[in-house]
């Protein structure tokens, strides 16, 4: 139906400059939005043309490439290419590729109209995108200037910034550190340990059977590196049922969060404990069996203690959940550096969580264990003189913080 | 898709989802607009509104208003008190709004019950 006149590539309809719109991106040169329309609807091209200024209409696609030789020669800045024809959004998309591909049209916004397609056909554009946007275009002409501003803009930063983008498929990737020599330490400690404790193991496990009913382990979901839940293994220190009591001694609560849930939990003379449990909790020997989860492979020896569900799901904002980035463990840089008594905050404690997951590494991590045993010692021998671990309430609140939970 | 400009929370978010799910996380709107023009749509976005290229909710409002990307389901996680997203996120129509610090078993649900039947089973 076109009548291709003898200049060929001339389009059919051409607007003169009405208004003229800066653009984003155009540093202050007043520019209109210039646009080529593809498809035989004048109604449509004109509400375009009312909206965006001046444009070119053609027919179809061949006529659309055949122009741009002469859009090309008048160094014409096309801003979109609205593509009405519904047999060019379905079937050729190829073609279409081949024409945004043109240098003229490289910055152009590809638009199509959203009005007469079918479910089939919407599901093909969505999942080879070959448009920036699809719109009505009888009714959505309207609100064209803010969308087209919002394509460029991401045109735009798209083009400055392809380099730098990264896609992220596994956690690995955000975060790259494979820890190998980590886990191999880890395995070898931690089998020697295991052998080395199996007849205190024995002992513990009769203690505790013996002085309240109940399994001998206690387990719970922690929060371990990167919020990974798993079975976490202790030697049972409560009676059973502890920790639905957990409401009830609220005020007993030693992280004093001025009114606002509690982030951890700890209270001296907690009246769960059983004594064998005491003895246990202050000596740091009901988290041996935690071993276990270092060899299943939970946790690491060395690392952030891996908390309970409901103290770590407090800890996920952007301040502090890189705390999860580390790996958990049994012993880490806050249990043997905050040993000084006194009213400790939630917030020094996620300070050292935070130090620890930005700058561990083997040294750190040897540092940290050997200071551990010494920690450990000094907090014994202090129970052991004044004899308090039968007696929590005289007991100095600067004991070993293994014992928190 | 997770988009969050917080490593800590995209790492979180991986190691949370990847049992079930095909993750691909991205740390600011325009890697987001990169991926969603290079690769299929995924089956549900996961993202912090405020972006540091897009804040103020302007990639949720573009997504949303575009008939592109509307079918995909947004999640919100705001830095933002809720009283001060809860009327942005009922405007855009996210079909959820969790607020930071947030339970991410709770997050985990939600994606869970919104994907589920589906196929494809895969957030990207």
């Amino acid at each position: 139906m076109q009548t291709k006149s003898t200049q060929q590539t001339l389009p059919r309809y051409r607007y003169v400059k009405v208004a003229n719109r800066a653009i984003p991106g155009a540093e202050g040169r007043e520019e209109a939005y210039f646009f080529l329309y593809i498809g035989t609807n004048v109604e449509h091209f004109d509400s375009l043309r009312r909206e965006l200024g001046n444009g070119w209409m053609v027919a179809d696609i061949t006529e659309a490439r055949q122009s741009l030789k002469s859009l090309r020669r008048e160094d014409c800045n096309i801003t979109a290419v609205f593509v009405d024809d519904p047999s060019v959004l379905t079937g050729g998309i190829f073609a279409l590729r081949q024409l945004k591909s043109n240098v003229v049209l490289r910055d152009a916004a590809f638009i199509g109209n959203f009005r007469g397609l079918g479910a089939d056909a919407l599901a093909m554009l969505r999942k080879n995108p070959v448009f920036d946007e699809l719109i009505d275009f009888r009714v959505e002409t309207a609100l064209l200037v803010e969308k087209l501003d919002m394509l460029r803009r991401i045109h735009l930063a798209l083009d400055e910034r392809k380099a730098q983008v990264r896609l992220e498929t596994t956690p690995s990737q955000v975060y790259n550190r494979l820890y190998l020599g980590k886990r191999f330490l880890d395995i070898i400690i931690a089998s020697i340990l295991f052998v080395v404790s199996i007849p205190v193991f024995l002992l513990i496990a009769l203690a505790v059977k013996i002085e309240s009913r109940g399994p001998v382990l206690y387990n719970s979901y922690r929060a371990g590196r990167g919020y990974r839940i798993f079975k976490f293994y202790k030697f049972r220190t409560m009676k059973v049922g502890a920790d639905r009591m957990i409401q009830s001694i609220a005020h007993l609560n030693k992280y004093n969060n001025f009114g606002h849930a509690p982030v951890f939990f700890k209270a001296d003379n907690d009246p769960r404990i059983t004594k064998v449990g005491q003895f246990l909790r202050n000596s740091g020997l009901d988290e041996l069996p935690q071993l276990l989860n270092v060899l299943i492979g939970d946790m690491s020896i060395v690392g952030n203690r891996p908390l309970p569900l409901y103290e770590a799901s407090a800890l996920t904002n952007d301040e502090w959940a890189e705390r999860f980035s580390a790996p958990a463990g049994i012993t880490g840089l806050w249990q043997v550096t905050c040993r000084s008594a006194g009213d400790f905050t939630t917030a020094d404690r996620i300070c050292k969580d935070l130090d620890y997951a930005q700058h561990h590494g083997f040294v750190t991590d040897m540092t940290i264990l050997i200071k551990t045993p010494i920690v450990l010692i000094r907090g014994m021998v202090f129970d052991k003189e004044s004899r308090t671990y039968t007696k929590p309430s005289a007991r100095p609140s600067f004991k070993p913080e293994f014992l928190q939970f | 898709m997770v988009i969050d400009d917080s490593k800590a929370i995209r790492f979180m978010l991986h190691t949370i989802l990847r049992k079930h799910y095909k993750v691909t996380s991205v740390a600011d709107g325009v890697s987001a607009m990169y991926c969603l023009r290079k690769n299929q749509a995924p089956d549900l976005i996961i993202m912090n509104p405020e972006l540091i290229d897009f804040p103020n909710w302007e990639l949720v409002s573009y997504l949303q208003g575009s008939h592109l990307y509307a079918s995909i389901p947004v999640i919100a996680l705001s830095n933002q008190p809720e009283s001060e997203t809860r009327a942005n996120a009922i405007k855009y129509g996210v079909v959820e709004l969790f607020q930071k610090p947030f339970n991410p078993l709770r997050l985990l649900e939600a994606v869970d019950n919104l994907l589920v039947g589906n196929t494809l089973m895969k957030i990207y």
